[in-house]
């Protein structure tokens, strides 16, 4: 008895070089200002990406149209703070809202179906949404975005500055926040049925796991993930355009999670690193074709295989 | 609400805009009903084929007609040389789509890069040409194009159930094991099947250059609407897709008359939701 629950708990403890990876992480916050917004982007694309992880590498199911809850927290978060009020808390926890709801009404629609038509249908919930927000541009802003987002300091005290430090530091606490949520929740009864349900749907049924409960709320937990990086995204920018919706921010975040690995959680967050490093080091060789080397290495990356290249450094953040 | 003139023209134009949907669907359905291959890059190799047919067009002078029999076999062996890719690495459906996806990625850069990002236009002396057909217009060009994609869909269609060829691979489609068994050699035929894909993208992109203004970035635009005939009419089905996209094609022109322009792009999905709600085995 005691080895089988020892099997279970041992994946879910600490390991040295996660903490070692926290706190690298946050004591870029000291590094003199310069690097502060390339770090932002990374953290909301890393949450954006361990979102997908969610229900990717845990509950598999594929999606192409996950800018969908990115979009609608990043213009949750931007209306209130444009209408109502500049508090980022209060943006973030409407954005959360408010993806969770979309994420639960819409997982019905996409838990139908073959996998196949569940890639159509992850299309089409992002791409209505994008028309929606194209088609009422009284309240997005239409095709110029949405303007006059002006945020209040943080906690009431620390003012979004130029450098983005203060963006780094929120869109890394909430980051680390959610991360740790998310670890408890994988290594939990629900998350392990969660990789049952991957492994063998049939066999998960027939051991008693309600199938169908489970995918809606992971499907609805990962819209609620999105949500909050979406809401990043638009405060810490004090912007948010069309773009959200967009075909493209899906695929790049499936992509930056096949570049990590999906179903290790920090696979998010390590593909976020190394796809915008990536993209900054050629965009900076090469300003007007980057996207074609990125193009280029992703070919060879998915051909060749990621675990060549990045399976000792999983190896080492997680037991397996 | 519109007059009898207004919609029955919408109609008219709908239906004959949906042949680009349904000729575009053709290429990608077959490879995905067949090969369990996505191709997100069907769309730029139909750019690709259009920039060419512009490009001989303005500075060769040489007629669409003529382009296209070079540009329909240069397109089929680029599918070759794709599917040797995929066939070579062993790749799977997921790894299919990021894989094409990085392809289109790519080739709209190298389009960007050779044409620019200006927008293009291929003027003919034709590419107003109507027929008057009592009140309505009737654009001689989409006329050509939906009885061309009808020829095709319907030669396909015909193709995959009576000859021994398309009955072979509707075998391995279903079970590859059994079919191998029997002495079909899937791998020939999954070369010939992306090769004509790519032929049929290469036919779709010699009329977008006559009817669309040309653009790398549009190389995403139709991919939502692609993606949802193909799966409304049914996975490696080619009159299937041909019909879906006429259907789509009239419910977006009826819904731009109706409603208004911007509602038109939610059509189709609103159509393949439906649909799913009401069968989830569709497809």
């Amino acid at each position: 008895m005691t080895s089988a629950k020892e099997a279970l708990t041992r994946r879910t403890r600490w390991r040295w070089a996660e903490t070692v990876f926290w706190l690298a992480a946050f004591g870029a916050l000291l590094l003199p200002p310069g690097k502060f917004l390339i770090l932002n982007e990374i953290a909301i694309l890393a949450l954006f990406a361990l979102s997908l992880d969610l229900i990717l590498g845990y509950a598999g199911i594929v999606s192409l149209g996950h800018a969908a809850f990115l979009g609608v927290g990043a213009y949750s978060a931007g209306l209130l703070a444009k209408h109502v009020t500049g508090d980022p808390l209060a943006g973030l926890a409407l954005a959360i809202g408010v993806s969770t709801i979309l994420g639960f009404c819409t997982s019905f629609l996409v838990l139908r179906g073959s996998d196949l038509t569940r890639l159509m249908v992850t299309l089409g919930v992002a791409l209505v949404l994008g028309e929606l927000a194209n088609a009422l541009p009284q309240y997005t802003g239409g095709a110029d975005g949405l303007q006059g987002v002006v945020m209040a300091p943080l906690l009431g005290r620390f003012d979004f500055d130029l450098f983005g430090r203060t963006a780094y530091a929120y869109s890394l606490t909430t980051l680390f926040v959610l991360a740790l949520l998310a670890r408890r929740i994988v290594g939990s009864p629900f998350g392990l049925s969660l990789s049952a349900i991957r492994c063998n749907q049939l066999r998960a049924r027939a051991l008693g796991v309600p199938v169908g409960k489970r995918l809606v709320a992971a499907y609805t937990l990962a819209a609620a993930y999105a949500g909050a990086a979406g809401a990043l995204l638009a405060q810490t920018t004090a912007f948010v355009s069309l773009d959200v919706f967009d075909f493209h921010r899906s695929a790049d975040v499936l992509l930056v999670l096949i570049i990590g690995g999906a179903g290790w959680l920090y696979g998010g967050i390590a593909g976020a690193a190394a796809f915008k490093l990536l993209q900054d080091g050629i965009a900076s060789l090469t300003p007007q074709y980057w996207q074609f080397w990125i193009g280029l290495f992703l070919v060879v990356f998915v051909l060749v295989g990621r675990e060549r290249l990045f399976g000792g450094l999983r190896k080492l953040l997680v037991r397996r | 609400m519109p007059s009898a003139t207004l919609l029955g023209q919408a109609l008219i134009s709908g239906v004959l805009a949906g042949g680009m949907y349904g000729l575009l669907a053709l290429g990608l359905s077959l490879s995905w009903g067949l090969l369990r291959l996505v191709n997100l890059s069907h769309f730029a190799l139909a750019f690709l084929a259009a920039y060419l047919t512009y490009e001989m067009g303005t500075t060769y002078h040489i007629d669409p007609w003529w382009s296209v029999l070079v540009i329909v076999p240069a397109m089929f062996v680029i599918g070759l040389l794709q599917h040797w890719v995929f066939d070579r690495f062993k790749v799977n459906e997921l790894a299919s789509l990021l894989i094409t996806f990085s392809f289109a990625v790519i080739l709209e850069v190298a389009i960007q890069l050779y044409w620019t990002a200006d927008y293009r236009r291929f003027e003919t002396h034709y590419s107003t040409l109507s027929i008057k057909v009592g009140a309505f217009y009737i654009p001689v060009l989409e006329l050509i194009l939906c009885l061309v994609a009808g020829v095709l869909a319907w030669g396909t269609w015909l193709w995959l159930r009576k000859t021994y060829v398309g009955k072979a691979l509707r075998a391995s489609a279903e079970d590859a094991e059994i079919a191998a068994a029997y002495g079909v050699d899937h791998k020939k035929l999954a070369y010939l099947l992306s090769g004509l894909g790519a032929a049929y993208a290469g036919v779709a992109g010699t009329f977008i250059a006559l009817i669309a203004t040309l653009a790398p970035a549009q190389i995403w635009a139709w991919l939502g609407v692609v993606f949802a005939v193909v799966i409304i009419g049914r996975l490696g089905n080619p009159l299937g897709a041909l019909f879906a996209g006429m259907l789509i094609g009239a419910s977006e022109s009826i819904a731009m008359a109706v409603l208004s322009p911007a509602w038109a792009p939610v059509v189709s999905f609103s159509v393949l939701i439906v649909l799913l709600l009401w069968d989830p085995d569709w497809s």
